[in-house]
């Protein structure tokens, strides 16, 4: 088998391999670390790869299988984490240049329990600046290509794992989404990307960018994976005063249960409104397979979409502004202008705005609990478009043109505002074979179902078998 | 002391009335002799000290007005005696 075929496989067979030792460990991060070297340069998806620390913990977990110590699925598994999750001793940027020799004596939450189920740390990826952005076009570590077209965004801000995930350079990326981070990498890289509950995960050790609307999760290449890695990650941590008491459920045990007679909700105004056809069509596509597939195609209305949406950014551009105040003062200049023009919009937000917007707040999560009495989970497309090129600021949808970070972001923000768990899946491509995502979102500490759903749908299709061409 | 107090209220005025205009409709923004939406945003951050160059304002007005209108008319329901969600419990009835 070659390095790229390994490096592709997914954690399921993987797993076989490794617990069966028909595959080391250590042959698997070769492999993994081999892709890197090979593929990064073009790609830009990682920021700092880490060879030795991989290779120490794929050494630490071949030593373990042999003397029949298993941990679990994750157990010799390459993993990558975007840079601003805390790994002791190791630098974290942030994709920034102010915390360029900012090197953590911890490690993140999350980070601890990856290595506690025996995950192999391979590197830390880049993102958009300070993970204020979509583009992911850094100007201080330079840009992230998309795996597909190289001349395209990967999504962001967790665009390096995205690009790392959908290129074979790890098996799954630790992401974070505080207005579709996770989901718009996982939609233009054509990956599987999961934004648990807010609550679900410790955000213990990871840069934060809006308090409120912060969610740490997955990507990865195929539903499964990413249900392994939300299960070693999630459940209650003192640390963080956000994270929920009570334990998770084993999110593997009913994921295979398919979508017979489950309610699934398509909501008739704002997300079919305003799409590209290619999106258009390939969402339509899916729920007819959803259908086929047993699931009842509810239409639901939610009439408080538009508002959410706009207060949304009412509040990040606020809490953003809060945390990175002093650093705008004094040292502005070392701020990249787009992020820089965000945080100075934040700065402009009144206090009575910034309140009101999370008073509205309780009102849409009152909706969506109304909607969710009715249906098991929302579907929509994750994204109006498929991925703009680099350095377009603005994209043509459906006739009209529209900002590219506002079109990419229009129908994933709202549901960071009300905290409740969305998987982004691939659906297909467009006319230039670009991926586009489907988007789940299910119940407020509901992941099983809306892991259960994204399996019976890419079980039933092959989107997540095809391959980018190498770099 | 008039004249240091009548400078006083001046600037006051100046400082207070861009911050009301701000903070109001975006739509008269067009009203004659009425500020552009750069000027009015430039004398909003000078009152309230936030040290944005001028050059950068020039940039953000247009975006600070249309996010503006947004909230406002996001923020016209009535929301009653509803609380504010914080970052410590968003769900109800959260484990």
């Amino acid at each position: 088998m070659s390095a790229l075929s390994v490096a592709a496989l997914g954690m399921e067979k993987l797993g076989e391999l490794l617990r069966n030792r028909k595959l080391s460990p250590v042959e698997l991060a070769q492999a993994v670390l081999a892709q890197i070297d090979k593929q990064n340069p073009a790609l830009n998806a990682y920021l700092a790869p880490l060879p030795d620390l991989a290779l120490a913990q794929a050494r630490e977990a071949e030593r373990a299988i042999t003397a029949r110590q298993h941990r679990g699925p994750l157990h010799g598994i390459p993993i990558s984490v975007k840079d601003l999750f805390f790994v002791r001793g190791v630098r974290n940027t942030a994709g920034s240049k102010l915390f360029a020799d900012f090197v953590p004596d911890h490690d993140a939450t999350v980070v601890e329990r990856l290595h506690s189920a025996g995950a192999v740390l391979v590197g830390k990826t880049n993102l958009h600046e300070l993970a204020y952005g979509i583009t992911n076009n850094n100007p201080h570590y330079g840009p992230v290509r998309n795996p597909w077209r190289r001349k395209q965004i990967p999504g962001g801000s967790s665009g390096g794992s995205g690009a790392a995930v959908a290129a074979s350079l790890c098996t799954a990326s630790l992401g974070s989404d505080t207005g579709g981070s996770i989901r718009i990498p996982a939609s233009f890289c054509g990956v599987v990307g999961l934004k648990p509950t807010f609550g679900r995960v410790s955000r213990w050790g990871v840069f934060p960018l809006g308090w409120s609307l912060d969610h740490v999760g997955p990507l990865s290449r195929h539903v499964w994976d990413a249900a392994v890695v939300l299960q070693a990650i999630a459940g209650p941590d003192p640390r963080d005063e956000h994270c929920a008491a009570a334990p998770p459920p084993d999110y593997l045990r009913d994921i295979g249960a398919g979508v017979r007679g489950l309610a699934i909700g398509v909501p008739e105004n704002y997300f079919y409104d305003h799409l590209s056809l290619d999106v258009e069509r390939a969402v339509r596509a899916a729920l007819k397979r959803l259908e086929e597939l047993g699931a009842r195609i509810e239409p639901v209305k939610l009439p408080g979409i538009v508002a959410a949406t706009d207060l949304s950014r009412v509040i990040l551009l606020a809490e953003a502004a809060a945390l990175h105040q002093k650093n705008l003062r004094s040292r502005r200049q070392d701020i990249g202008a787009d992020v820089r023009a965000l945080l100075e919009q934040g700065e402009c937000v009144l206090a009575t705005d910034y309140l009101n917007a999370q008073r509205a707040r309780r009102r849409f999560v009152d909706e969506l609990d109304a909607l969710f009495r009715k249906v098991s989970v929302l579907v929509t497309p994750t994204t109006p478009v498929t991925a703009a090129a680099i350095g377009e600021t603005t994209v043509r949808v459906d006739g009209d043109t529209e900002d590219v970070r506002l079109a990419s972001t229009r129908l994933v923000r709202a549901f960071n505002l009300a905290g409740v768990p969305v998987l982004s899946v691939p659906c297909g491509f467009d006319h230039r074979a670009l991926p586009i995502g489907l988007q789940i979102v299910g119940k407020p500490f509901d992941e099983a179902t809306v892991l259960r759903v994204g399996y019976a749908y890419e079980q039933a299709t092959d989107w997540t078998h095809h391959h980018p061409p190498e770099a | 002391m008039w004249r240091r107090s009548f400078m006083w209220w001046i600037s006051l005025a100046a400082g207070l009335v861009p911050m009301a205009m701000a903070s109001g409709e975006a739509g008269q923004t067009s009203l004659p002799g009425a500020l552009s939406p750069v000027e009015r945003w430039k004398r909003f951050s000078a009152a309230a000290g936030l040290q944005i160059p001028d050059a950068e304002i020039e940039v953000i007005a247009a975006p600070l007005e249309r996010l503006t209108a947004a909230a406002r008319k996001a923020l016209e329901p009535d929301l009653g005696l509803t609380e504010p969600v914080f970052c410590f419990r968003i769900l109800r009835g959260q484990p």
